[in-house]
């Protein structure tokens, strides 16, 4: 009888939710109060497959979702709203009969990693997928292995795992447990780099011995080859490789077939690659197919860049995290546009919390901004920004501090080329400025 | 002019949250003052020998590193006390603050040892403490910077700390939390738990470091643009 309430209570507020635009997660938070454990008495049909990490994991979700539905199966995801246990709890339940029966194939469920452990007290997952775990902001998550750590509560006995083989981190989720392991990984390429570009590396010492940990080459952060000389911790061999990488038309080869993106950026490779290795391994797939259904799937570039026009000059936004491999990745983006380029930094405090520490900014490598004609800097952080690229020997000549929101035009008018703001607007309150952007 | 030698003492394995960027703010400073340095980054696969440096630097790390490193560094100990107590300069941030004191007690239950140079034990729990905090250095009693805490460990001192390094003007309550006064002072050893670009951010310890490290040698830099920084951040916090 609790579960029936649980589920009627969970649609109404649902139902209620989607008229007034509020959130997802609430319905499921609320059903859980009338029915504590609520997914525990969920009987599924199908297999149930999670997905987490730092980064990647939307995309990734969405990526699976999509090739498993184009082949005919029938999914129950969690794009639509939160990936806490509120979020899947609603998803869940609104895809369900009333008798609490889940009869898709598939339950794909993109899970915070720090909620993972929660979750496996209810559900068991068939497949866990960890795309990466690199380091957050450190109000959320500190340090990966902090995250790694709470993953680790959240193994249970069976889950076939799938893990990046390039990544010294979220590795270590194998360790002490007798799971199935399947690897996936992304092979040397031309952006590869023989030393770390980007302003973090979580894994400068092996995680067995301390010594230092040797790279072939890095994708990024930490994230690469590597092998320590001490005690023989090395990248294990792949079951799924991503190759022969075509940023140009972009495109590459997942165990030797040939796959074309919507998108040239490496870390979505790494998605494409992921993704690929839990349709076949999970739904038994054949890569060919896998593949071809890939093809079609929608990132939503636009959307993560948006371009306007601003004084008559292109102008593109790109929407950024306030995390360490996220800003690198928009400073990687930027710097490898051609010139003249205008970037307007927004510097705030913590989303959510509105710490006032920096610390993010300077595991940064703002250095690869050496290069850019012009930058402008906005926000309440303006002038720690501006310390931030003093240390990174930017030519402050060039830096333009913009003391009120209202200033950007002269401030752009004294500089030229193409502008790119550095936003982080879905995950924060900086509306207004972009606002008086869009009005120029 | 000498040149200064400098030590990352397990730069490597001690990197977290822009800590090492104080090196790096700390070389910058030194070359516009007219000084040559040379940088060291030592681990534990090194002997270690501190007398060759000027100045040592030990940086925040990882929890799981800090407790891998400690018995390496306990191998040192001697080494480390006579280098300390030579006067010269120490600046050791965030966790690596464990070393310092008797011992230090993981959430797995193993307990690991300190150089026992401060009489406090610290010990990790399940939890996070954060906050933005005004601070007031005790060598610059007039004076206000801004730090940031943030740790999943508690410290007790067994008797009162008479070497404090700052007074807490402002911070947040909380398991964790750092009370009325923070970190150490010992001759020239800077203690604090205070993470990230501490010296970056905070001009007065900046000169504090350069200072110790220089003595009568030390040149004045321009630091307006960090203290316009830091005094707009004091004062929203205030």
């Amino acid at each position: 009888m609790r579960l029936f309430i649980a589920i009627c209570v969970c649609r109404v507020l649902y139902f209620i939710g989607r008229l007034i635009g509020k959130g997802t997660a609430k319905p499921g938070d609320i059903a859980r109060i009338f029915c504590p454990k609520v997914l525990n008495r969920l009987k599924f049909d199908g297999k149930i497959i999670c997905i987490t990490g730092t980064n990647g994991k939307t995309t990734t979700s969405n990526m699976v979702t999509h090739i498993l539905r184009k082949n005919g199966f029938s999914v129950i995801n969690n794009s639509f709203g939160s990936n806490m246990l509120g979020g899947i709890t609603t998803s869940l339940l609104t895809n369900c009969t009333f008798g609490g029966r889940v009869k898709a194939d598939y339950s794909v469920l993109e899970i915070d990693e720090r909620w993972l452990r929660f979750l496996v007290k209810e559900i068991k997952p068939d497949y866990l997928l960890i795309t990466n775990l690199l380091r957050d902001q450190i109000v959320r998550n500190c340090c990966p292995e902090i995250v790694l750590d709470k993953i680790k509560m959240g193994i249970t006995p069976g889950t076939t795992l799938l893990l990046n083989a390039n990544d010294p981190v979220s590795q270590q989720v194998s360790w002490g447990n007798e799971n199935p392991v399947v690897w996936f990984a992304l092979g040397e390429n031309e952006r590869s780099t023989k030393e770390c570009r980007s302003g973090t590396n979580d894994a400068k010492v092996c995680p067995k011995c301390m010594h230092t940990l040797s790279y072939d080459y890095y994708h990024y952060n930490h994230v690469g080859s590597f092998r320590c000389e001490n005690c023989g911790f090395e990248s294990p061999k792949a079951d799924f490789v991503g190759t022969d990488m075509d940023f140009s038309k972009p495109s590459l080869a997942v165990n030797g077939k040939r796959v074309k993106l919507g998108f040239d950026a490496t870390y979505f490779m790494f998605n494409t690659v992921a993704a690929s290795a839990i349709c076949v391994t999970a739904a038994g797939m054949e890569l060919e197919k896998v593949l071809s259904f890939a093809e079609s799937f929608d990132i939503g570039v636009t959307k993560r860049y948006e371009e306007l026009t601003v004084l008559g000059r292109k102008c593109q936004l790109i929407l950024t995290k306030q995390n360490p491999a996220s800003v690198d990745q928009s400073v990687d983006f930027v710097s490898e546009k051609e010139g003249p380029r205008t970037l307007i930094m927004i510097s705030n405090n913590m989303f959510h919390t509105e710490h006032k520490d920096v610390l993010f900014m300077y595991d940064v490598a703002y250095e690869n901004l050496r290069d850019v004609e012009h930058i402008i800097i906005v926000g309440k952080r303006r002038y720690d920004m501006a310390v931030r690229l003093k240390f990174a020997d930017i030519d402050m000549e060039k830096v333009q501090i913009c003391d009120n929101d209202g200033d950007i035009r002269s401030c752009l008018e004294k500089t030229e080329g193409n502008i790119y703001v550095m936003t982080s607007s879905v995950f924060s309150n900086e509306d207004k400025f972009l606002e008086e952007l869009r009005k120029l | 002019m000498r040149k200064i030698k400098i030590l990352n003492l397990y730069g490597e394995a001690l990197d977290l949250n822009g800590d090492g960027k104080n090196i790096t703010a700390f070389e910058k400073r030194l070359s516009e003052m007219g000084y040559e340095f040379e940088t060291k980054t030592l681990g534990v696969g090194d002997e270690i020998e501190l007398s060759d440096f000027d100045i040592v630097f030990m940086t925040h790390g990882k929890p799981h590193n800090v407790s891998a490193i400690s018995e390496h560094f306990i191998k040192y100990k001697d080494n480390i006390l006579d280098y300390i107590e030579s006067g010269k300069t120490f600046v050791a941030t965030g966790s690596s603050n464990m070393l310092f004191g008797k011992s230090f007690s993981m959430l797995d239950g193993k307990t690991y040892s300190g150089i026992g140079l401060f009489d406090c034990e610290a010990e990790e729990f399940d939890g996070l403490y954060v906050s933005d905090a005004v601070i007031v250095p005790e060598f610059a009693p007039e004076e206000k910077m801004f730090g940031i805490y943030y740790r999943c460990e508690s410290v007790k001192f067994n008797t009162p700390n008479e070497h404090r390094l700052f007074k807490v003007l402002k911070a947040d309550e909380g398991k964790g939390s750092v009370g009325e006064g923070e970190g150490c002072r010992y001759k020239n050893l800077f203690a604090t738990w205070c993470l990230g670009p501490v010296l970056v951010r905070n001009p007065l310890m900046m000169k504090e470091v350069l200072h110790c490290v220089l003595g009568e040698d030390y040149r004045e830099t321009d630091f307006s643009l960090e203290e316009k920084a830091v005094k707009m951040t004091i004062e929203e916090l205030l």
